[in-house]
């Protein structure tokens, strides 16, 4: 055991340190050369891994072409992109607020049974492919799907539409928002409610006003991770809704296209992902201090 | 940031100078086993080490080749014992792309000439030979429920028509057609490939799809095609400067130019290339003057 000035304790002062009163005297002598040293056994395969992660990043940013990006980015068909990804993944970040907060309670708080099955089918669109969602989403809703003909009755035909890419978003965001918040629940002192309905006030407004500002922070953070989700997703959207600029043609989709017809407006936009995501990430810590 | 960014940079550039692997690993210089089919020979001379007529392949074609390059791919191993020929089907406007990024491949054969134009410079003896051509058809689902007879139809905005992207060879080849016949049609979906544009359809998606003819006999039942006479796209092959595999590559070329190469095109719908009546030996294709994309045929009245 040394203290922070590098020195070695003398026996008596580690009797002192607190953590060492747990530790047997044997363990304390071999203990410090390691707790200093970085085994370079682990540093090879972290640098390896950082490169990995990070060295496709740096040669986006280096390969875009920034001179031309406000005429790249004033293009029709980037700015049909732009703007329907943005209204759809707000959308998407919608409905998974409005359906997600609900059915995280219910996984939280309810006592209906099958609610870890519930929580392990919450999880699946997590995991799973997602051009196999899109697959999944098509067999479900579309014309031929098991819901097609339903749909159908009601007038409504989701293949082809924007809707039919929010609701892809939705698919693949929603999972994020219902898992961030149903760990916060979960984790909340029941008592701060119990207080509230002694006091006269009704679940509704118990729920309002004393549950919701205290998982405020995992629902920010659950909608950042849902939305950047939402924004990224091509695979379930271009299998089930299709690509068409100005009505289902993300950006992904464009940066799809874009990479075979007009590589440096895909390299544009691809960026423009990019700052995106490093700024829902940097948020995400800004708010959340740990 | 300055000196984060110059690491950066000195890193990626060490890792580039680590160079590209070639998929063309030599075998031990096993030669061609004797021909077994009974068509004419066509295999080069044996060559020992890794460049030799019976190596591994990697072919890039357009996505309506799947089906007969597959088959070709078969005949050439079949020829050379031992050889494994691998695929990759896509649009040839994502073919050539990925090839212009130094995607390596050895023999390149897309669906018409402007995409193979675009990579010109990585041909090793341009210009690319034409092999093949092709005819479009509209699809629909089985048994045609919506009646569809013509271009004509499709541009009732209650079909739901699906078309290649503009620079997709079938993309362009549609929309070509579509304005030679003064029809407008608004797609619900561009699709990057031919393959894709007959899934939507297949699936149930789309009302209707232009396609090639050849992609309309691969799905047999699951569709109903209308030819569209008139356009047809010509098919260049060509092999790569960058190839490891010269004589393997020529050998597949000349296979797919052979009799029994365009026979077995000729199964799979393709029409032969207008220069295809003389011995494969003789010509060199007289791609100099630069000849339109698509050849319109006297009738070109789409049908109905």
């Amino acid at each position: 055991m040394a203290d922070p000035a590098g020195r070695s304790l003398t026996p008596a002062e580690r009797s002192l340190t607190p953590a060492a009163q747990q530790i047997p005297p044997a363990a304390q002598q071999r203990a410090p050369a390691a707790a200093q040293r970085t085994p370079v056994g682990l540093l090879v395969p972290g640098l390896l891994a950082l490169s990995l992660l990070v060295l496709p990043l740096i040669a986006l940013f280096s390969k875009t072409p920034w001179s031309d990006l406000p005429e790249l980015l004033g293009r029709q068909r980037v700015q049909q992109a732009l703007w329907l990804s943005i209204q759809c993944s707000l959308s998407a970040l919608g409905l998974s607020i409005v359906l997600g907060i609900p059915l995280a309670w219910l996984l939280a708080r309810s006592r209906l049974p099958g609610r870890r099955l519930v929580r392990g089918l919450v999880t699946v669109p997590l995991v799973l492919p997602p051009v196999v969602g899109g697959v999944a989403l098509l067999l479900a809703f579309g014309r031929r799907g098991l819901f097609g003909p339903a749909l159908a009755e009601v007038g409504t035909e989701l293949s082809f539409t924007t809707a039919a890419v929010i609701l892809a978003e939705t698919f693949v965001a929603l999972p994020f928002l219902v898992l961030t918040v149903e760990g916060a629940l979960s984790g909340l002192d029941p008592r701060h409610e119990e207080t509230a309905s002694t006091l006269g006030a009704g679940p509704i407004r118990t729920f309002l006003t004393v549950t919701l500002p205290m998982i405020g922070p995992a629902v920010v953070a659950g909608s950042a991770l849902a939305w950047a989700r939402a924004l990224g997703e091509f695979g379930a959207t271009i299998t089930f809704a299709g690509s068409l600029p100005g009505t289902t043609q993300t950006v992904p989709s464009a940066v799809n296209q874009l990479l075979a017809d007009d590589p440096p407006a895909a390299y544009a936009l691809s960026a423009v992902l990019l700052a995106v995501s490093v700024t829902i990430v940097i948020g995400l810590r800004a708010k959340l201090p740990r | 940031m300055k000196r984060t960014l110059i690491l950066s940079a000195a890193l990626l550039v060490g890792v580039s100078a680590c160079g590209e692997n070639n998929p063309d690993v030599g075998k031990d210089g096993l030669g061609p086993a004797p021909a077994e089919s009974s068509a004419q020979p066509t295999t080069s001379p044996t060559v020992l080490g890794s460049d030799f007529a019976g190596a591994d392949l990697t072919v890039f074609a357009a996505a309506s080749l799947t089906e007969s390059f597959r088959e070709l791919g078969e005949a050439y191993e079949s020829e050379y014992f031992g050889a494994e020929v691998t695929f990759s089907f896509q649009g040839s406007q994502s073919l050539v792309a990925a090839i212009s990024q130094g995607a390596p491949a050895d023999v390149i054969a897309t669906a018409n000439r402007k995409t193979m134009t675009s990579i010109t410079d990585e041909l090793e003896d341009p210009p690319a030979e034409i092999f093949a051509r092709n005819q479009l058809a509209i699809i629909t689902e089985p048994g045609n429920p919506l009646m569809i007879t013509g271009l004509a139809d499709l541009a009732d905005p209650d079909v739901k028509v699906v078309l290649g992207g503009p620079t997709v060879p079938v993309g362009k080849a549609s929309r070509e057609t579509l304005k030679a016949a003064g029809v407008s049609v608004e797609p619900v979906s561009e699709e990057q490939n031919v393959k894709d544009v007959l899934s939507k359809v297949r699936l149930g998606e789309a009302d209707a799809g232009i396609v090639y003819v050849t992609d309309v006999q691969a799905a047999g039942e699951d569709v109903f095609g209308i030819k569209i006479p008139g356009i047809t796209n010509v098919y260049p092959i060509g092999v790569l400067e960058d190839t490891d595999a010269d004589l393997a590559a020529d050998a597949f070329v000349e296979l797919v130019l052979s009799p029994e190469g365009q026979a077995i095109l000729a199964t799979y719908g393709f029409k032969p290339a207008p220069e295809m009546t003389t011995s494969p030996d003789s010509a060199t294709s007289p791609d100099s003057t630069p000849a339109p994309d698509s050849t319109p045929s006297p009738d070109s009245t789409p049908a109905g």
